[in-house]
């Protein structure tokens, strides 16, 4: 079975991970979590729920930034990136 | 896409390279959802696999009281041993039994490597997984229980039976809940996991370090994937019998794992033997429904 067809959406969303990983951590240094809405990871989930729909990796790319993030963070962004990416899914 | 053949070594290669990193994804959602279930925030998604990727670049110590050439060749061989099953299984779709032959040298493998240290925490661990290789009946069982009802053991002959007959699930439930306890013993943090438990250290492994660590936390990904893979494609391979389908199929088992080993304790050792013999009974029981 060739399961290797899906490396590339895998290995992107390694990579969009560990940079969501990195740069959460230079805009979060704090020692505690803030529990809000950020317009920028906002705007990368929802570029990725787009994206998925037209080139799959690299959704995956853009949404595993918002999934990869330091733990506590992007959270509510993840999940709106995801349901927008199953409702575009249905609807197109 | 350009596929390169089926039995090209570029081919076998890439899928090996999907499997590991996949699992190790799984392995981090795994954390994930147990440490969601616990109310903490949890490691990353990737945590597992730069766990994993970290001790490929670390120093390689060798302990004065091991026995050198045993010490890399058996952990060699743990890894060496699911390579082997996922080109079997997953990959070419061959003979089942081929599998269970990798999984009983990774029962030796756990053994030896702990053997080979020379430390008493290994060598608890080491003894442990003696006592654990005594519970895998599910692992012998099960197959036969299959065999009985597909009259093969070769993977492919398996999925075409479930095809035209519908998922072994429906006809041999019990001995899908066998394998599904399997399952949960090769998962991370499982109730069953006495070869790892916390009270001696870290088992088998516990004086294994840099690049032969690295090289056992990547046979035990390879472990992972094939397993589940095996749960799901001989119990529901009517259904979930394409490579999407077992990938998205993978997730959702992960989630159930997740939960599993959130909210139950490790038990003993002599109890986690004799509730999986419990669940292989059950699973001989099912001759009766056939």
């Amino acid at each position: 079975m060739p399961y290797f067809q899906f490396l590339p959406h895998i290995v992107l969303f390694i990579i969009g991970s560990l940079v969501g990983l990195e740069a959460s951590y230079k805009w979060h240094s704090e020692p505690f979590v803030q529990r809000t809405i950020e317009p920028i990871p906002l705007a990368i989930a929802i570029i990725g729920g787009i994206l998925i729909n037209i080139y799959a990796p690299l959704g995956f790319l853009f949404l595993g930034f918002v999934l990869g993030m330091r733990p506590g963070y992007g959270f509510y962004e993840s999940i709106l990136g995801i349901v927008l990416a199953l409702v575009l899914w249905v609807i197109l | 896409m350009i596929y390169p053949a089926t039995n090209s070594m570029l081919y076998l290669f890439l899928e090996i390279i999907t499997a590991s990193l996949f699992a190790g994804l799984l392995l981090g959602l795994h954390r994930k959802v147990i440490a969601r279930i616990q109310r903490r925030p949890g490691p990353p998604l990737i945590q597992y696999m730069l766990h994993t990727l970290k001790f490929f670049i670390k120093e390689l110590t060798i302990p004065d009281t091991s026995s050198m050439p045993l010490y890399v060749a058996i952990a060699l061989a743990l890894a060496g041993a699911w390579v082997l099953a996922f080109l079997v299984g997953p990959v070419l779709l061959g003979p089942y039994i081929i599998i269970i032959m990798c999984y009983a040298v990774h029962k030796v493998s756990e053994h030896g490597i702990g053997l080979a240290t020379g430390s008493p925490y290994a060598k608890f661990g080491s003894s442990r997984a003696v006592l654990s290789a005594t519970s895998e009946m599910p692992l012998v069982v099960a197959p036969a229980l299959v065999f009985v009802r597909t009259n093969s053991l070769i993977l492919q002959d398996i999925i075409n039976y479930q095809i035209i007959n519908g998922s072994l699930v429906n006809q041999l439930p019990l001995a899908a809940l066998a394998t599904f306890i399997l399952v949960i013993t090769k998962t991370p943090f499982n109730p069953f996991g006495i070869v790892y438990g916390k009270d001696i250290i870290s088992g088998f492994k516990t004086e294994h370090f840099g690049v032969i660590r690295g090289v056992l936390m990547f046979g035990e990904t390879l472990a992972f994937f094939v397993l589940l893979w095996c749960f799901l494609v001989i119990f529901f391979g009517g259904v979930i019998n394409t490579p999407l389908t077992i990938l998205l199929a993978m997730i959702g088992v992960t989630f159930i794992l997740g939960f599993i080993c959130a909210l139950t304790p490790m038990v003993a050792p002599y109890h986690s033997v004799m509730i999986q013999w419990i669940f292989a009974l059950l699973a001989i029981a099912n001759v009766l429904l056939i």
